[in-house]
């Protein structure tokens, strides 16, 4: 698989996700284990830049916590089956344990492969397979426009917030009173992207963003299914026909 | 008009940028309420805006983008929570058709029933993903359900209850609000049901 084969790796993930939920737990944990050691078998299509290592560290260190949650939690809160252990009056049951397992293998084995999507594909990869795959053009736009707003809008917020506290908003008051400016910081938040949008309308309008234009240079280009990612694609269709024929003749 | 005629009225002119704001104070919105230290999410209430001022498509379009780059920016579970916001960006523009956002005691009482759906879509997604577990505060209203005796889908549909119909109902009330300030002439520019009920 290349680096920039984001289909490929939008089918891994999909694969991943499909096998989280109609595979036994254990399978699971071992899907779970392979997308953490993934990256380091086989890192061709993995971008390796210092901040994708450090998400992925971060990833991996939030999935951990939330398996170790979710089973512990199970374990005290499912009262049925052997007591395992009795700590100050909290008891911990094999069935509490079993189904913790079960969730959070599935949630390990969901969550680290949605993570390891997006972590390795930067969004502007995103927007470009997008358009391979011949996506509307309205949708391709939307994604770019709101992940470029994503990064402007925190600057902005913190204008607003500098600009109504200095005229007097109560933003360090009680509950109530911080409430109440809610409204005075949201509103011009919202009023402004009302404003914005319809200017940035106009300029659309100009560039004839409504006619139908010539396809762009990339969704000209043949629609290309990596044998990876054709692969995983026939796996989880195998995957899914095969669970509803198991369900239909049980 | 067929199916692809009406998607692309509303997904088009003015309509379009305002998805992109409306994915991005989605985004965004988090670091007001923890600036302010306020326990509510709001964090549907570009969806909301979109769907009243541009129609279903274009809130469902919105609601979907939402999620997909709440997960892009690391909060991965979030993808999986895509049919929420679609069912909020439905439910919120047919509202809308139907006049709720007119008044506040409309708009109120539509956003609790909003929260409601909300908590009723979420709770099955959330039991199957995560146990209820989302690494949240909420975690302990699910705990403290779930130790009542409940089984995880009652509690986290429980847990929904308690936070999400007044976050939406809230959520309603602010673009109830900013509606209603907006002058006629920035309304005719949208092509969703808010504005063709001022014509």
């Amino acid at each position: 698989m290349k680096r920039d084969d984001t289909i490929g790796k939008g089918a891994v993930a999909l694969f991943c996700c499909t096998a989280a939920i109609l595979l036994p737990p254990w399978i699971r944990l071992a899907l779970a284990l392979l997308l953490c050691v993934l990256p380091f078998v086989h890192p061709e299509p993995f971008v390796h830049r210092p901040p994708q290592k450090a998400a992925r560290r971060i990833a991996v260190a939030y999935v951990s916590l939330g398996f170790a949650l979710i089973v512990a939690m199970n374990a005290l809160l499912v009262h049925h089956g052997t007591i395992l252990f009795v700590f100050r009056g909290v008891r911990a049951t094999s069935d509490g344990l079993r189904v913790g397992f079960e969730i959070a293998s599935r949630y390990a084995t969901l969550t680290l492969a949605v993570a390891l999507f997006f972590i390795t594909t930067p969004v502007d990869e995103l927007v470009d397979s997008l358009e391979r795959v011949r996506a509307p053009s309205y949708l391709v736009f939307v994604v770019s426009f709101s992940y470029f707003l994503v990064s402007q809008l925190p600057s902005r917020i913190s204008q607003i917030l500098i600009a109504q506290e200095s005229r007097g908003a109560p933003v360090r008051s009680s509950v109530f009173g911080r409430s109440t400016a809610l409204f005075s910081i949201v509103s011009p938040l919202i009023l402004s992207s009302i404003v914005e949008s319809l200017d940035r309308s106009v300029a659309l309008e100009l560039r004839a963003s409504n006619r139908s234009t010539a396809p762009s240079r990339i969704s000209q280009s043949p629609r290309m299914f990596s044998p990876p990612a054709v692969i995983f694609l026939v796996l989880t269709i195998i995957l899914v026909l095969g669970s509803m024929f198991r369900w239909l003749f049980q | 008009m067929t199916l692809r005629q009406t998607i692309r009225l509303q997904i088009s002119g003015a309509a379009l940028p305002l998805i992109g704001f409306g994915v991005a104070i989605n985004a965004s919105i988090g670091l007001i309420t923890a600036a302010l230290k306020i326990p509510l999410y709001l964090d549907s209430i570009g969806t909301v805006l979109v769907a009243a001022l541009c129609g279903p498509w274009a809130g469902m379009l919105c609601g979907v983008t939402s999620n997909v780059m709440a997960s892009a920016l690391g909060s991965a579970m979030m993808i999986f929570f895509a049919p929420v916001s679609c069912l909020i960006g439905a439910f919120t523009a047919l509202l809308a058709r139907l006049g709720c956002f007119g008044r506040w005691y409309l708009a109120v009482p539509g956003g609790f029933v909003q929260g409601f759906l909300a908590a009723l879509v979420s709770a099955p997604i959330a039991a199957l993903v995560s146990g209820g577990t989302m690494m949240a505060g909420t975690d302990a209203l699910v705990m403290l359900f779930r130790g009542l005796g409940n089984s995880t889908l009652r509690s986290v549909f429980y847990q929904g209850l308690v936070s999400d119909p007044l976050d939406k109902a809230l959520t309603y009330l602010f673009v109830f609000l900013i509606l209603q300030n907006l002058p006629e002439r920035i309304l005719s520019r949208f092509p969703g049901p808010v504005q063709k009920k001022s014509e």
